[in-house]
């Protein structure tokens, strides 16, 4: 089956100064599914949604989404992002955030008349709380409404920075089944996670550590591919893979190179010497 | 032009849901406009003065525009070391010696004038072998005797108050919406920088208008500023501040961070503005002061807020003051609006 990329990275790097945060990622979104992107905090998850949805100019490399080389322009109407942050008016009603953002977007009276309640529907709110100002609002009717901000639209691509944290097990299982709804009515999702329970949803899963991606696929084959049992596991091998990959100072070792996965026994008073600290100061 | 107006009406609406600053924008100009005139309004008090061995046509002279006592050198020595008197004032033959506390340069002056002023009393009345002056007839062309440094200061207060309550709203939203996170929702929303600040113009222009007809008002009706021009104009004048006072308000909160260094930026850009518009006297001042003065916008509007609030002066002798305040709010537009340009690609 042969599919169209939505979102296309190629050797994509971004420094802060002189603090090189992405190194060379290599990405393709396919469309109509929901696309994972999986791994530890501050290893640059953010960072890379950041500069698919152009809030973030990339140090090198190309990104395209959409069709359009990025920062997009011509096509931010059909992108919807809910950042980490709730990032919402907190002196506002929930309807007057979604109508503000919803004239951003460029939609009528008629069409914020109809979208309101279906966005508003799939993240478990009603209209019911009225008047309240979102200040008033719990952490996760917050976070549930920046989601709905996000879809206000009907975007055709919808990149969510950790939409589930914060959120009771409920609201996330009924989130996930508003996420798939949404791709069988076409849309394609990029949603960034360090949950592993919740990557098994995603069709497809980039995983990635220290600003570069260490594999990506199906989670199955994922699982299959690094010979384990669970995701979680699988996460891990491809972490030691690259992490030995770096050690050897090369980055040409290939993937199923078996040496390596012995070494760390080996070369055990080099691993003591880079994190003491880490083991509780035993030695002190 | 439909964001910019989404945006403007997002900003009235998040007011009508905070009643407490909407009454902060009213009150506390007014309360501080009044109290400034309670301060300055008020006509001082006769200084106090100890004669010491003067003739008592001389004492009488005094007693005109001043409390006089007569006492000894020595408990008069004592009263002007505790502060109970101005000055001393004693003969020395045909010289007047006056002795002042000295601490407080106002203080000292008003207590010189009122000394003169008895002197001049007394050789108007052909008494004390001073030869006879003429009797002063002072006629006011704008103003009259009984305006006190209030009067004069008034319309510069209006704008410097104005002024700095904008820069504080208008600071405060970008920052406001770069560390709530909705910065990050508009940038990658379709909406252009420029439609960004030109919705905050909007926005709070028409609040700021409402708060300047409100506020001036008050000021002219129940405090008693004086006003001899045409409203409207003030209101135009104090309203064209505004928009400089908003637009580089904006422009220094798209450069912030945090609300910590839109303050300081405050400090920094306002305060020398104030100190510099017209509120202390740059006659006599270094050149490099006044062409700094001349560089600042509060100056300009304030010149023309006292054209029309002491002079009665119409449009046609503020015009050139007003274009120059629009040109700043241009400018500062503009360099708002690349402001967060270059943040937006970081």
């Amino acid at each position: 089956m042969v599919q169209e990329s939505l979102v296309k990275l190629r050797d994509v790097r971004k420094s802060y100064g002189r603090t090189e945060v992405l190194h060379g990622i290599d990405i393709d979104v396919p469309a109509g599914q929901i696309t994972g992107l999986l791994g530890p905090s501050g290893h640059g998850k953010t960072t890379l949604v950041n500069l698919i949805v152009g809030a973030l100019k990339a140090t090198s490399g190309q990104i395209t989404v959409l069709g359009e080389p990025a920062p997009p322009r011509k096509v931010k109407s059909q992108i919807g992002y809910m950042p980490q942050s709730d990032a919402l008016y907190e002196d506002l009603t929930a309807v007057q955030n979604l109508r503000f953002f919803g004239a951003l977007y460029g939609m009528n009276r008629s069409q914020m008349d109809e979208a309101i309640p279906t966005v508003l529907t799939t993240v478990s709110l009603t209209e019911q709380m009225g008047r309240k100002t979102v200040g008033a609002f719990s952490g996760g009717m917050k976070r549930r409404l920046s989601l709905a901000i996000a879809m206000i639209h009907s975007p055709r691509l919808l990149v969510l920075d950790e939409p589930t944290v914060g959120l009771d097990p409920v609201h996330r299982v009924r989130l996930w089944k508003g996420f798939q709804e949404l791709v069988k009515a076409g849309r394609t999702l990029i949603i960034t996670t360090h949950v592993m329970d919740e990557a098994v949803n995603c069709d497809d899963l980039v995983m990635i550590h220290d600003g570069q991606v260490i594999a990506q696929g199906a989670p199955d084959e994922l699982v299959k591919q690094s010979g384990t049992a669970t995701l979680e596991a699988a996460f891990l091998d491809f972490e030691a893979k690259a992490e030995q990959g770096k050690s050897t100072g090369d980055d040409a070792v290939p993937d199923d190179a078996a040496p390596p996965r012995v070494a760390p026994a080996d070369t055990g008073p080099d691993q003591h010497a880079k994190k003491p600290r880490k083991k509780g100061g035993s030695h002190a | 032009m439909r964001n910019t107006w989404a945006q403007a009406k997002r900003i009235w609406q998040q007011f009508s849901h905070d009643p407490r600053t909407v009454v902060m924008f009213i009150v506390a100009p007014v309360l501080i406009l009044w109290l400034f005139s309670a301060m300055l309004g008020t006509t001082p008090s006769e200084p106090r003065l100890a004669v010491v061995g003067l003739p008592s046509q001389v004492t009488t002279a005094l007693e005109d525009s001043a409390q006089v006592s007569v006492l000894s050198q020595a408990d008069a020595d004592a009263k002007l070391a505790s502060r109970d008197i101005e000055a001393i004032v004693s003969m020395d033959g045909m010289t007047l010696n006056v002795e002042v506390e000295g601490t407080n340069a106002s203080t000292t002056a008003r207590t010189l004038a009122a000394i003169q002023s008895g002197l001049k009393t007394m050789a108007a009345a052909g008494q004390g072998g001073v030869g006879a002056l003429p009797t002063l007839d002072v006629s006011y062309l704008h103003g009259s005797a009984d305006w006190t440094s209030f009067d004069y200061l008034g319309p510069v207060f209006i704008g410097i108050f104005i002024f700095v309550f904008v820069f504080i709203t208008a600071g405060m939203s970008l920052v406001t919406e770069r560390t709530g996170g909705t910065m990050e929702r508009l940038l990658v929303s379709p909406i252009k920088n420029w439609q960004i600040v030109a919705g905050y113009c909007l926005g709070f222009g028409v609040v700021t208008v409402v708060q300047a007809g409100i506020v001036l008002m008050a000021s002219i009706k129940l405090i008693g500023f004086p006003n001899e021009g045409n409203l409207g104009l003030v209101i135009v004048t104090t309203f064209s501040m505004a928009m400089v006072s908003m637009t580089l308000g904006l422009l220094v909160s798209g450069l912030a961070r945090t609300a910590f260094q839109v303050i300081q930026l405050m400090i920094l850009l306002v305060i020398p503005q104030v100190l510099l518009s017209g509120i202390f006297d740059l006659t006599n001042a270094p050149t490099w002061m006044n062409v700094l003065s001349v560089c600042f916008p509060i100056s300009h509007g304030a010149e023309a807020l006292r054209a029309v609030m002491l002079r009665g002066e119409g449009l046609s002798d503020i015009g050139y003051q007003l274009a120059i305040l629009w040109a700043f709010v241009v400018a500062f537009f503009l360099l708002a609006s690349l402001s967060f340009r270059s943040r937006r690609t970081r």
